[in-house]
């Protein structure tokens, strides 16, 4: 009796979606063909025998069986393979009616594809002469970052953990705030070469079926090389590409994730991504933060008003600034304008012109400090406040009161807390500054009429993006514009259609009892 | 069989569409209007108007009932035969369009004269179009949410215009009745024309979910219609005085001369910009209306190519020639006969028509 034979499971075979598109998949279902010294060659022939490749040929002591092991060697965990794989089968001297190898997950293997496709994913076999299946061990060990503070979401009071680059950790940090029965993975495949797992996460008696049948048909219906981050994939399926809104939330931050799921909407999480998608998302949930609801709910229904105030102004501010100094004077009262004039006087550009340069100054600075590595970064903020602050309003090129815009703009948009939304207020504003420019309030107005009338027709997941304020549903109203009191938010959204309402009891009760 | 099962609004947004194809420029020119015609006691006029209105838009709710997942095309294929739908489908069109370009050309003409006197008017039209096409072309679900957020971010409006308090005089209502009732009975007819556009009742009755709260809808509907035209009318015989009221136009934007807000010189041209938003209630849902109808004349299911078709023609006419208010005023009073047979006598008689059908066939049956 072999050592193989003691494993009953087969390799689970992912979708095979390679067909015709390499050499070694035209071999796809190729089986092994039993003899050691033909599969080794003919496996580095299929691998191209790479140098990190390990062949560790042995003979099992037990049964005396000629073997080899493979694994390529970044991707395993190696002190598990010494300790579990090849200390038993040199060592020990009887089998008895268990495999004396000790790891956790093992699968039968009996074709090529199924076989090389486990070592490049960080599993070892074993090939053991006169077996026409291979063994695949689970020993996946490369390198990992532990789970640490989110970067781009940082909370004052939740959680200090972020999504890491291994899909099992992220199932796991999930789990970990939500041990219910219901909460189910769905897990899906995407990408020819990259093989990408994707996990859908939900709550299966809360969540809405269809919306589970539409988003699995999207991803399911891919057809790429890889996906390297989940912003491709959110790209991919996303119902509207043209539109500048995002329709599916991207966060970095666990407890965000499942704050979500358990009002009823659906994460997805990608393999060897950090951060999670979540959809249907409407406007409003951009606006949304997790220290919403770990503060008291006066302050954060404070926050949650000024930040869409915040919206607004960077939205409409610079192109306010072009209509009223190019097209409606009528509209400020006269000691503004005569303000506005003595500054303006001395400058020879149009205000069009003006509010241009200097947006796509701060947009400069911006991306120049996204990108630079930090010491470097701080010096760009100085030369820009100085170039912008001081030198260009005194060489009389600008004026003051552009730079004042500039800079309540640039304030407003950075406290919104999603940086998708920052991006369609960028460009938003451009758009707008240009209808302005071309026919003053009446032109900023329109443009809104048009962002107003592709927001309302907008949708996520076939869910409408504007609720719900369009269609205005005032139960939802509880945790938009205001965060209502914790005891208050008894029920989960409608905009995320679900099928099970109520969310939690009356924990607050009425009357004096 | 459900024909429009994707597309359903809500009660909230039925109303509103109906209220808010009423209002759009009722609101600006209402109060002048009853004022000449009916004196002091116009706002009673006012009253009795919507009374009738309700009546004859519950009759076209009646009539509805009898073809719920239909439009009144349908209706008219089943009880008519297929050549009376299409000759009304044909009406329906020339009428819906021609009500939609109304209201464009009235708004493009308010803009032009108070915000934008230099541009060239086909300019205007054009920037009014886009967000149109942008709302119409994905069907009435859409225009619903539009409509219902329109006049939700318009609650201000009241607001505003109660900044003139200080400016009322309350003995300018009185006399209620100087000429006694007669004039205040015998204008009736003429508010009717301000609430032209219920007639959408017949299109939008089919996408309505709960349709047991059509007749609810529809007195809602004119209700808040009723409300504003009340407010507006009482608050412009309080502010003009019995003289400037017969010589001054669009009496609502020109009594915003008094406010005076710290932070902004003119409200007026503010308003004028921010009442776009109900100023498109006259038009947009009218232009959805119109390609629905060809599309239904066409047998076609995508009302888009038609929908540009149509959107792209009023521009490039608009290029050639664009009315002035004189004419726009002219070519208000033949719609307003037309749409008094269109909306109030039309569908009354089919009413009729259809409920007698419908008995002598029964009886037929019977015996």
């Amino acid at each position: 009796m072999g050592v193989l034979s003691l494993f009953g499971g087969r390799y689970k075979r992912g979708k095979n979606r390679n067909n015709g598109h390499s050499v070694a998949a035209a071999q796809a279902d190729e089986t092994l063909s039993g003899s050691l010294e033909s599969d080794l060659d003919r496996l580095c022939e299929l691998l191209a025998k790479p140098e990190d490749m390990n062949v560790r040929r042995l003979q099992i002591r037990a049964t005396g069986e000629h073997a080899a092991l493979i694994y390529i060697e970044g991707l395993v965990d190696a002190a598990e393979i010494h300790t579990n794989i090849l200390k038993p089968l040199l060592l020990e001297t009887e089998i008895g009616r268990q495999s004396p190898i000790s790891i956790g997950r093992v699968e039968k293997a009996g074709n090529w594809s199924d076989t090389t496709s486990a070592i490049l994913k960080g599993g070892s076999v074993l090939l053991v002469d006169g077996s026409r299946e291979a063994l695949v061990m689970g020993t996946q060990g490369w390198p990992q970052r532990d789970p640490t503070d989110p970067k781009m979401e940082t909370s004052l009071r939740g959680a200090q953990q972020g999504f890491v680059e291994t899909i099992q950790q992220n199932i796991a940090l999930i789990r970990r705030y939500l041990p219910n029965r219901e909460l189910t993975f769905k897990n899906l495949r995407v990408g020819r070469r990259g093989d990408t797992q994707v996990s859908i996460a939900y709550l299966a008696d809360v969540a809405n079926p269809d919306i589970l049948q539409e988003l699995t048909d999207r991803i399911g219906r891919l057809d790429v090389d890889l996906i390297i981050n989940t912003g491709e994939l959110a790209e991919l399926i996303e119902d509207n590409p043209y539109s500048p809104f995002p329709q599916l939330l991207v966060t970095e931050r666990p407890d965000a994730a499942v704050s979500h799921i358990a009002q009823g909407r659906f994460a997805v999480l990608v393999d060897r991504s950090p951060t999670v998608l979540v959809g249907p998302a409407s406007f409003v949930s951009f606006f949304q933060n997790i220290d919403d609801y770990s503060t008291r709910w006066s302050i954060a229904t404070f926050i949650r008003m000024l930040r869409f105030l915040a919206f607004f102004i960077s939205i409409i501010l610079p192109a306010f600034y072009i209509a009223v100094t190019s097209f409606n004077f009528e509209l400020i009262p006269l000691k503004l304008l005569l303000t506005i004039g003595t500054f303006r006087g001395s400058v020879p550009f149009s205000p069009f012109i003006e509010a241009v340069f200097m947006e796509l100054t701060l947009e400069m600075i911006r991306e120049a400090g996204v990108r630079l590595p930090a010491p470097i970064g701080q010096t760009v903020g100085i030369v820009g406040g100085i170039v912008i602050g001081q030198a260009i309003v005194q060489a009389g090129l600008i004026s003051n009161i552009m730079v004042i815009v500039v800079a309540f703009t640039a304030i407003a948009s950075f406290i919104l807390p999603n940086l998708d939304m920052v991006a369609a207020v960028r460009i938003i504003r451009f758009s707008l500054m240009i209808a302005a420019a071309m026919f003053g309030i009446f032109g900023l107005l329109v443009g809104l009429m048009i962002l107003v009338g592709h927001m309302i027709s907008l949708e996520s997941l076939g869910t409408p993006f504007g609720s719900p304020f369009a269609p205005m549903r005032f139960s939802d109203w509880r945790d938009t514009l205001v965060r209502s009191p914790m005891w208050k938010l008894t029920r989960r959204p409608l905009s995320a259609r679900v099928e099970q309402a109520d969310r939690q009891g009356a924990n607050r009760p009425k009357g004096d009892g | 069989m459900k024909k429009y099962a994707f597309n359903e609004i809500t009660t909230m947004q039925f109303i509103f569409i109906i209220s808010g194809i009423a209002i759009s420029y009722g609101f600006i020119e209402i109060p002048s209007v009853l004022y000449k015609k009916a004196g002091a006691g116009g706002w009673i006029t006012l009253i009795l108007g919507t009374l009738v209105t309700m009546a004859a838009n519950l009759a076209i709710v009646q009539l509805m009932k009898k073809m719920p997942d239909g439009t009144i095309l349908d209706l008219l294929a089943k009880y008519a035969g297929k050549w009376t739908a299409r000759v009304a489908a044909v009406a329906c069109t020339a009428y819906f369009l021609y009500f939609a370009y109304l209201g464009l050309v009235y708004s493009t003409r308010i803009i032009k004269a108070r915000v934008l006197q230099e541009t060239p008017g086909f300019l205007i039209v054009f920037m009014l179009l886009v967000p149109t096409y942008v709302i119409a072309r994905s069907g009435i679900r859409i225009v619903g949410r539009y409509a219902e957020l329109s006049m939700w971010l318009s609650v201000w409006i009241p607001f505003i215009f109660l900044l003139v308090w200080k400016h009322l005089h309350w003995l300018y209502l009185l006399p209620v009745l100087a000429d006694g009732w007669r004039p205040v009975v015998a204008e009736v007819p003429s508010t009717f024309y301000y609430f032209l556009g219920f007639f959408s009742t017949a299109f939008l009755y089919p996408f309505l979910i709960k349709k047991e709260k059509a007749v609810l809808g529809v007195l809602c509907a004119h209700m808040i219609t009723l409300l504003a035209y009340l407010f507006i009318t009482i608050l412009c015989f309080m502010f003009f005085s019995p003289h400037e009221m017969s010589t001054v136009n669009q009496l609502g934007i020109y009594m915003l001369k008094s406010v005076e807000l710290p932070f902004l010189e003119q409200v007026e041209g503010l308003f004028i910009v921010l009442y776009l938003f109900i100023f498109s209630l006259s038009w947009i849902p009218t232009y959805y209306l119109t390609a629905f109808c060809l599309s239904w004349l066409t047998g076609r299911a995508d009302h888009r190519p038609l929908m540009r078709i149509l959107l792209a023609g009023t521009v490039v006419f608009s290029y050639f020639y664009l009315p002035g208010f004189n004419t726009v005023y002219r070519l208000s009073d033949w719609q307003a006969k037309v749409g008094m047979g269109f909306e109030y006598a039309a569908p009354v008689v089919l009413l009729g028509w259809v409920l007698l059908r419908d008995a002598i066939r029964n009886r037929g049956h019977r015996s």
